[in-house]
């Protein structure tokens, strides 16, 4: 059960690694690509919204200057972008505006008119008068000029809108050169203008930032020196002056038009992008125009998210891949120089319940807490990681041997072990260590890992806050289970199973009035086995279902033979598996093997245990309810030893509940053991509950059940469970006998 | 705007960096394939981390634009200005023969 917990839980975290994973990867391509142009940076005052530079392209601030409307639309009327000018024209706010069509703006009387002159637009520039229909349902009398041109490589259309309503445009309207130096200036990028032989014509005030200095008449190779692919990369090629084309073709080889270079700037490294154009007049060459954006920040973003990839958001510890590349690494290097490393897998106790009862809050806390804790108990070149949920692993590389590692554990036990204050909480958590040492139990990264693991369970089976060293034998015990299954699918198939059959005594006649079915295997070579040694596999393996069908079915039709050949029928009790019990068809099964049997109903118990009945409430009650209706009893095995109370029992058709052995045993030297028993007795007096007691061994234990006037009683005191022609015999000398004495009987055997 | 409630309805979150390149670009391609894809049965919210960067958390957003489809479940994330129509497309998991 709870590994198959455990495997969930990290079938889970593994699909939400590899989201967090994928996500990653798609960050990191969609920047490289150019697709991205902000970043949410987490700070320690909030999240804070960092821009590219370079992210504002230079004609923005000249279609945002302009007191015209101006609009960037595709030929079929969508807008593409637009300036403030135009989203007051139409009285919207710039997002509502973006990526609608420009036709929901126009004065139904005008549609047709603008459609038309979108049609014409195609072929050249158009202008037109017509008036737009604003949000708030004014109209606005403007005057249009469109024009076709390109976009990327796709046709669109550019509008410029003027508001006649107003006449004021004539006093903004700058001078050419003005305008031209004022955008220039304005723009994010660093502008350089050479001529044919690299020297600086006209720059702006980014780019003299760049340069720390200004360029005018300046070679550009001396301002701006360029690396690429850690080498220097002059721009322009001196040997051949005038030769533009061999300079700005190295600064581009693969024929793209911007490239990523950097520049030294003060001791630091600027990355920066860059774009270079000739410039001409008519077919005489002017000279070159550079472009250059800053992107050191989107570099250091990539950086960020790469780091993001491989640490844990929580602890800010590395996560399971950058564990798994250092492991890999130590491992690389240990065996190069013949030196030993620990692998420590460290689960903390009963974490769970932290974050069931105080919240994830108080959770995260502690995980962070215990990160801190765990990277101050290792040596530089050891790594904490944190692979998820409250699993942690501590790598220690270059150790001398396993008394190394088991120095580090205890000391992060002791690390560890103080007390945790989460606002009003003080928390205690301790953990299991599991250790896994190179080269002796492993030397691949799964390996050591899968190894620590069972040697961390191992630590848990051992009463937790403890470590343990992997062992060979750790790993037998799992092979071991695994040839239990194999084994038990032959039993199936083999017939190597057989009921036996305990009886029960009615304490105050001594008659025998029921008898509970137990499965026994018997292994061709182990004996036969009870099923305290396989049960748990079957469960595992899913076996059980088949398992416990065969039982029913098998103890229903021996009953009904007795009864055929003469002997007195009497009530077989068989244990239902949590498996059959989560079955909605079980009620079905139940009335086909008594159909197929032919036994009554009433000549069938079914025994289950509280912790059953505790999940799926609904659903079992009413599957209870159809077997119960149909005449079969139900009991509640081991009661006492679950933590159902009985008000909630009686949700259920319950007829008789059986007092655990373990009660039983003590029940003479035992007063609070004799009380509990007491109690339950006469509990299920007053809810009209038939009782057994189990596991009877004694004639005292029998006087004081007597005295206590409980019903039946089950143990060695009468007979342990006894093969199936064992008891016919018993069953015969009974029916023979009105007063058969069981001691008697049984020295007689 | 549609009735959130319908069935089938797409709704979408943009988040976006003010009015920068990449933002605008977003949200015209978003539109786009609303119209042309989900006509009638989309809703988008448009979120500017400019204006309230503390948004950025409830979608665990790193990088903008990102979308977010918010429903129907799972949710889905499409990182960049939606200007690759086909891998908005698939990344959206949109029922539409492409």
């Amino acid at each position: 059960m709870d590994e198959s917990k455990t495997n969930d839980a990290l079938h889970h975290e593994n699909e939400e690694l590899k989201r967090r994973l994928t996500e990653a990867e798609e960050t990191l391509a969609a920047i490289r690509q150019g697709f991205v142009d902000a970043f949410v940076i987490q700070g320690k005052e909030g999240d804070q919204v960092s821009m590219l530079r370079g992210a504002e392209p230079a004609y923005r601030l000249l279609v945002e200057k302009m007191a015209e409307g101006a609009a960037l639309l595709e030929p079929d009327g969508t807008i593409l972008y637009c300036n403030r000018q135009f989203t007051q024209m139409l009285g919207l706010k710039f997002n509502e505006v973006i990526g609608t069509t420009l036709f929901a703006y126009i004065d139904p009387t005008d549609q047709f008119r603008a459609r038309e002159t979108l049609a014409q637009t195609a072929q050249g520039t158009y202008k037109t008068e017509l008036e737009f229909r604003r949000g708030d349902g004014q109209t606005l009398p403007v005057y249009l000029s469109l024009s076709q041109s390109t976009s990327n490589g796709l046709p669109v259309i550019s509008i410029v809108a003027t508001d006649l309503t107003e006449h004021k445009h004539d006093e903004r309207i700058l001078s050419d050169e003005k305008l031209a130096r004022l955008i220039l200036d304005q723009a994010a990028e660093a502008i350089v203008v050479c001529d044919v032989k690299g020297f600086v014509i006209r720059s702006n005030q980014a780019a003299s930032r760049l340069a720390g200095r200004a360029l005018i008449g300046q070679h550009f190779d001396d301002c701006l020196p360029l690396w690429h692919a850690g080498r220097r990369m002059p721009a322009f090629d001196r040997e051949t002056p005038g030769d533009i084309h061999t300079g700005c073709d190295a600064l581009a080889p693969d024929g793209e038009r911007s490239l990523d270079v950097s520049l030294p700037v003060c001791g630091q490294e600027l990355h920066l992008l860059m774009s270079s154009g000739p410039l001409y007049t008519g077919n005489k060459s002017l000279g070159w125009v550079f472009t250059l954006s800053d992107i050191t920040q989107r570099r250091a973003s990539e950086e960020r998210i790469r780091h993001m990839a491989q640490h844990d958001a929580l602890t800010g510890l590395p996560n399971r891949m950058l564990l798994m590349d250092r492991l890999q690494q130590g491992l690389a290097l240990s065996g190069r120089r013949q030196r030993k490393l620990a692998v420590m897998l460290l689960d903390l106790d009963r974490f769970k319940t932290i974050n069931d009862s105080l919240g994830h809050q108080v959770g995260d806390v502690v995980l962070q807490t215990i990160a801190a804790r765990l990277s101050g108990c290792i040596r530089q070149g050891d790594t904490v990681a944190r692979l998820g949920g409250d699993e942690f692993v501590v790598l220690l590389n270059d150790i001398q041997g396993p008394k190394d590692a088991g120095r580090t554990a205890l000391q992060i036990l002791e690390d560890i072990a103080g007390p945790i204050q989460v606002m009003d909480h003080q928390l205690l958590v301790t953990p299991s260590i599991g250790v896994a040492c190179y080269p002796a139990d492993g030397s691949d990264p799964d390996v050591l890992l899968k190894n620590a693991d069972m040697a961390m369970y191992q630590a848990k089976l051992s009463g937790r806050d403890c470590y343990r060293f992997y062992t060979q034998q750790m790993s037998e015990s799992a092979d071991e289970r695994l040839a239990l299954g194999n084994a038990l699918r032959k039993a199936i198939t083999e017939r190597q199973f057989e009921v036996y059959y305990q009886p029960q005594v009615d304490i105050k006649t001594g008659r025998l009035v029921a008898a509970e079915a137990l499965l026994r295997w018997n292994h061709p070579e182990w004996g036969q086995l009870q099923p305290g040694r396989f049960i748990h596999v079957a469960e595992e393996t899913g076996l059980i279902t088949t398992i416990s069908e065969w039982v029913l079915f098998t103890a229903c039709q021996q009953n009904r033979k007795w009864q055929d050949s003469g002997l007195p029928g009497i009530r077989i009790a068989v244990n239902l598996s949590a498996a059959q019990l989560r079955q909605p068809s079980l009620p079905e099964l139940v009335a086909a093997i008594l159909a197929e049997t032919r036994l009554a109903p009433d000549y069938l118990e079914l025994e289950l245990t509280e912790s059953m009945v505790m999940e799926n409430l609904e659903e079992i009650s009413v599957s209870l309810g159809k077997i119960a209706a149909s005449g079969v009893s139900i009991s509640v095995d081991d009661f006492g030893t679950g933590y159902s109370s009985l008000t909630h029992l009686k949700k259920f058709p319950i007829s008789k509940l059986k007092i655990d052995k373990s009660f039983v045993r003590d029940i003479v030297q035992d007063p609070d053991d004799a009380a509990i028993t007491a109690a339950i007795i006469a509990l299920c007096k007053n809810l009209d509950l038939k009782v057994t007691a189990e596991g009877v061994e004694t004639e005292d234990q029998m006087a004081f059940l007597r005295k206590l006037e409980c019903g039946i009683a089950q143990g060695f005191y009468f007979r342990e469970p006894l093969s199936t022609v064992e008891f016919e015999q018993l069953l015969q000398s009974h029916a023979a006998n009105p007063y058969f004495d069981w001691m008697q009987a049984a020295s007689g055997l | 705007m549609q009735d959130a409630s319908s069935h089938g309805v797409y709704e979408f979150k943009l988040y976006i960096a003010g009015e920068s390149r990449r933002s605008v670009a977003a949200i015209a391609n978003l539109r786009k394939i609303c119209t042309q894809y989900l006509p009638g049965q989309h809703q988008i919210e448009i979120i500017d981390l400019l204006e309230n960067p503390g948004l950025a958390r409830a979608d665990q957003i790193v990088a903008i634009p990102t979308l977010v489809r918010k429903s129907p479940l799972p949710m889905r994330k499409v990182i960049g200005d939606l200007s690759d129509m086909q891998r908005a497309l698939t990344g959206l998991d949109l029922p539409v023969a492409i």
